[in-house]
C-alpha cells in the first residue's frame, strides 16, 4: 500500500493507575489506517482494545507515543483545536442506551452534531442521514426510550455520520443486538462505508463480524500487538499461537467440521503483573525459552505481522476449514 | 428407542401484562433423552428460556400454564407438590444461569457454598463437606483449588464462577442438567472451556442436557438433537447433523442461511433483517407465517406437525413442499 495513511498510531502507551499498581492497558501499538478501510481491532475483553480507540479520539490521557491524523500530530493538541479536528473523527458506542441522551429526540441528536460544528444549513440534512440508516421520517420526534435496540443503534450510526467523517470508531456496535439484527446492522454499516468512504476502526471479539466487515486486522492480547495483516492472511493462516487458539475456540456452525482446538491453559493473567517477553507465555502450550525475553515482529509479507517466535514453524490449523 | 427422560408436551403459558394476555409459548412439545444433549435455539424473545424454568417450575408468578404437561422420569412435574418440586430441584434437575456472579451469594465464600450444595444432598460433617466440595473443585478444572475455595464471588473472574456453579451442581448429582446460556458474556477461549467441562460432565454422569444458546455454532458443537423455537412455538426438531444437512423449516432455513461463519465468507449485500420476533398472538396459525416465503392460506389457521419416518425429525409446518 502507498497510499497516504489517514491515521497513524505510533508506540501508543496507556497506563492506569490502581492503588499501588500499575494496570498496562495498551503497550506500544503501533498501526496505520488508510482512508476508506475497515480495520478491525479484535481481542478478549480487557486487552486493550477499547482503550486504544479512546485514546486515539483523544478520550483518555495518553501515556505515551503520538498520533497523526493527516500527517498533523494531534496527541498534544489543546482541547479547543482538538474540537475542529473531531468533525473527522467519530464514534459509535457499544451501548445505545447509555451514549443516547434521554431527554433528546432523535431530531434534537442529529441536530447537534452539525450545530456544533456550524455545518447545520436545512432541515432536509438531518432527514438524509434518517433514511440512511433505514429510519422514518416518523422517529424524528421520538425519545430513545420509544425506539427499540436496534433503531437506537442505528440513531448512534446516524449521530456518528452527520459531520461526514473520514473515519469512526466503531466500539462493539452490534454486542447488544440479536442475531437477525446484528446481521442488518452489519450489512448498513458495510453498505454506509462504501458510499461514503469512510474508514471504520471496528472493535470487535467477533471473529465472525471481523471476518466479514474488515479488510485488515490487528489481534490485541494484554495491550500489545500479537498479529496484523490482511483479513484473509490472518483468518485462513493465522501465524501467532493465540490467533490460533482464538479462532479455533469459535464454534462453527455445521456439524460436519472437525477441527484441532488450541486451548490455552487458563485465564488472562493481569495487567499490572507484566512479564517481558510474550504475553502468552504462560497460557501457550508451545513456550519456549526465547518466548521470555521481548518478541519481535515478523514480517511474513503483504503487511502479515507476527509477534512468535514460533511464527515460521507452528503447524497450520485452519486450511481445512477454508471454504468458499 | 428408549423412553423419553424428560417429555415436554404441548406446553402453553400465557403471560397477564397491562390488563391482556399475551402467549408466550404455544403448544411446545419435545422429548430428551438420557444421555443426550438437547439445545434449545431461538433469538431473544423466542420462548427457550420461559420452557427451562417451566421445567424447573420456577415461572414468575405473572405466567401461567394454560395447557400441556411436562414428565420428568415417569412424574407429571405439575402434579407435584411445591415440597415435593423441591426436592426434585437441584438434586435430580439443575440450572446453570447466565450471570454466573449473579447466582453465587456474594457473601458466602466459594468453598462454603459449594460445601453447602453438598450437605443439602450428602449426609456428612461439616469439614468432610469442605473436603468433597475442595476435590469437586478440582474436578471442574479450578486450579488452587484450595486457596480459590476462601474467595468470595466478587474476586472471581467469570469463567471460574461458572466453574463454581457447575461444582455445586455435581455435588447435587443430578439426572438432568439445564444451562441457560452458561456462556454469554464469557470470551471465546473460555467458553470453549466451559463447553468442554460440560461434555465431560455430561459423559461422565450419564446426566441428559438441555442447553439454551442462541448461538448455532454452540449448538453444532455441544448437541446431539436441537429445538429450535421461533415467537413461542417450536418449528423444527431434529438431530444435529440432519438439521443443519436438511433443514426443512422455512424458518430454520432462514436462520441458518443467515448465520456469519468465522472460516468462510458470505456477502454482506442484500442480507435482510428477519423481523423481530413479534408477541405470540392466540391465532391458531404458524407464527412464521407472516414472513415465510412459502406461506399457504392454510398457515394462519393451523399448524401440521410433520414426522420424518424415523420419528425424530419433525417439522411443524403445513407446507408438505417444505420437506423434500
Amino acid at each position: 500500500m502507498s497510499m497516504e495513511a489517514l491515521l497513524r498510531v505510533e508506540n501508543l502507551h496507556k497506563y492506569y493507575r490502581e492503588g499501588p499498581y500499575v494496570i498496562h492497558a495498551v503497550n506500544g501499538i503501533s498501526f496505520e489506517l488508510f482512508p476508506g478501510e475497515a480495520f478491525g481491532l479484535v481481542g478478549e475483553s480487557g486487552c486493550g482494545k477499547s482503550t486504544t480507540a479512546r485514546c486515539i479520539l483523544r478520550l483518555e490521557r495518553i501515556t505515551a507515543g503520538k498520533i497523526f491524523f493527516k500527517n498533523q500530530e494531534i496527541t498534544a493538541l489543546p482541547p479547543a483545536k482538538l474540537r475542529a479536528w473531531r468533525r473527522w473523527m467519530q464514534m459509535v458506542f457499544q451501548d445505545p442506551n447509555e451514549s443516547l441522551n434521554p431527554r433528546f429526540t432523535v431530531r434534537a441528536m442529529l441536530h447537534e452534531p452539525l450545530y456544533l460544528h456550524g455545518l447545520y444549513r436545512r432541515e432536509a440534512q438531518i432527514l438524509e442521514a434518517l433514511l440512511r440508516v433505514n429510519l422514518e421520517k416518523e422517529h424524528l420526534n421520538r425519545y430513545p426510550h420509544q425506539l427499540s435496540g436496534g433503531q437506537k443503534q442505528r440513531v448512534g450510526i446516524a449521530r456518528a455520520i452527520m459531520t461526514n467523517p473520514e473515519f469512526v470508531v466503531l466500539d462493539e456496535p452490534t454486542s447488544s443486538l440479536d442475531m437477525s439484527l446484528r446481521i442488518h446492522v452489519l450489512s448498513l454499516l458495510h453498505r454506509l462505508q462504501r458510499e461514503m468512504n469512510m474508514a471504520y476502526i471496528f472493535i470487535s471479539h467477533d471473529l465472525s463480524t471481523v471476518r466479514h466487515l474488515c479488510s485488515r486486522v490487528l489481534v490485541m492480547y494484554l495491550g500489545r500487538v500479537v498479529e496484523m495483516g490482511r483479513t484473509e492472511d490472518v483468518f485462513n493462516d493465522p501465524r501467532h499461537v493465540y490467533t490460533q487458539a482464538l479462532l479455533s475456540a469459535i464454534p462453527i456452525p455445521d456439524p460436519t467440521v472437525r477441527r484441532q482446538r488450541i486451548l490455552l491453559k487458563g485465564e488472562t493473567p493481569n495487567a499490572r503483573l507484566l512479564k517481558p517477553g510474550c504475553g502468552l507465555q504462560d497460557r501457550c502450550p508451545f513456550v519456549r525459552d526465547d518466548c521470555r525475553s521481548p518478541v519481535p515482529f515478523i514480517d511474513l509479507g503483504n503487511g502479515h505481522q507476527v509477534a512468535c517466535v514460533l511464527a515460521n514453524e507452528t503447524p497450520t490449523i485452519s486450511k481445512k476449514t477454508g471454504g468458499t | 428407542m428408549a423412553e423419553p427422560f424428560l417429555r415436554v408436551d404441548h406446553l402453553s403459558l400465557v403471560v397477564f401484562q397491562e390488563n391482556s394476555l399475551r402467549q408466550i409459548l404455544d403448544r411446545v412439545s419435545f422429548n430428551l433423552f438420557p444421555n443426550q444433549v438437547m439445545g434449545l435455539v431461538g433469538e431473544s424473545g423466542s420462548g427457550k428460556t420461559m420452557t427451562s424454568l417451566a421445567v424447573m417450575r420456577l415461572l414468575p408468578r405473572t405466567i401461567k400454564v394454560t395447557g400441556g404437561h411436562i414428565w420428568f422420569d415417569g412424574q407429571d412435574l405439575f402434579a407435584l407438590s411445591e415440597h415435593e418440586m423441591r426436592r426434585v430441584r437441584g438434586s435430580r434437575i439443575a440450572m446453570v444461569f447466565q450471570n454466573p456472579r449473579a447466582a453465587l451469594n456474594p457473601l458466602v465464600r466459594a468453598g462454603d457454598q459449594v460445601a453447602r450444595a453438598v450437605r443439602l444432598h450428602q449426609d456428612l460433617d461439616q469439614s468432610g463437606a469442605y473436603g468433597a466440595a475442595i476435590d469437586l473443585m478440582q474436578r471442574v478444572g479450578i486450579a488452587d483449588a484450595v486457596n480459590r475455595a476462601r474467595a468470595y464471588p466478587h474476586q472471581l473472574s467469570g469463567g471460574m464462577a461458572q466453574r463454581v456453579l457447575i461444582a455445586m451442581m455435581l455435588a447435587c448429582q443430578p439426572r438432568l442438567l439445564i444451562a441457560d446460556e452458561p456462556t454469554t458474556g464469557l470470551d471465546v477461549t473460555i467458553q470453549a472451556q466451559i463447553f468442554e467441562l460440560i461434555k465431560d460432565v455430561q459423559r461422565e454422569t450419564g446426566a441428559a442436557v438441555l442447553l439454551i444458546t442462541h448461538d448455532l455454532g454452540v449448538v453444532s458443537e455441544v448437541c446431539d438433537r436441537v429445538a429450535v423455537m421461533y415467537a413461542g412455538q417450536i418449528m423444527e426438531v431434529a438431530p444435529v447433523q440432519e438439521l443443519f444437512a436438511h433443514p426443512c423449516h422455512p424458518y430454520t432455513q432462514r436462520l441458518l442461511s443467515s448465520v456469519l461463519r468465522v472460516d468462510r465468507l458470505s456477502s454482506l449485500d442484500n442480507l435482510e433483517a428477519l423481523a423481530p420476533v413479534s408477541a405470540a398472538s392466540s391465532a391458531d396459525g404458524c407464527l412464521f407465517a407472516s414472513q415465510c416465503p412459502l406461506v399457504t392460506p392454510e398457515c394462519l389457521q393451523s399448524r401440521q406437525d410433520l414426522f420424518d419416518e424415523q420419528d425424530t425429525h419433525i417439522v411443524y409446518c403445513c407446507n408438505p413442499e417444505a420437506i423434500r
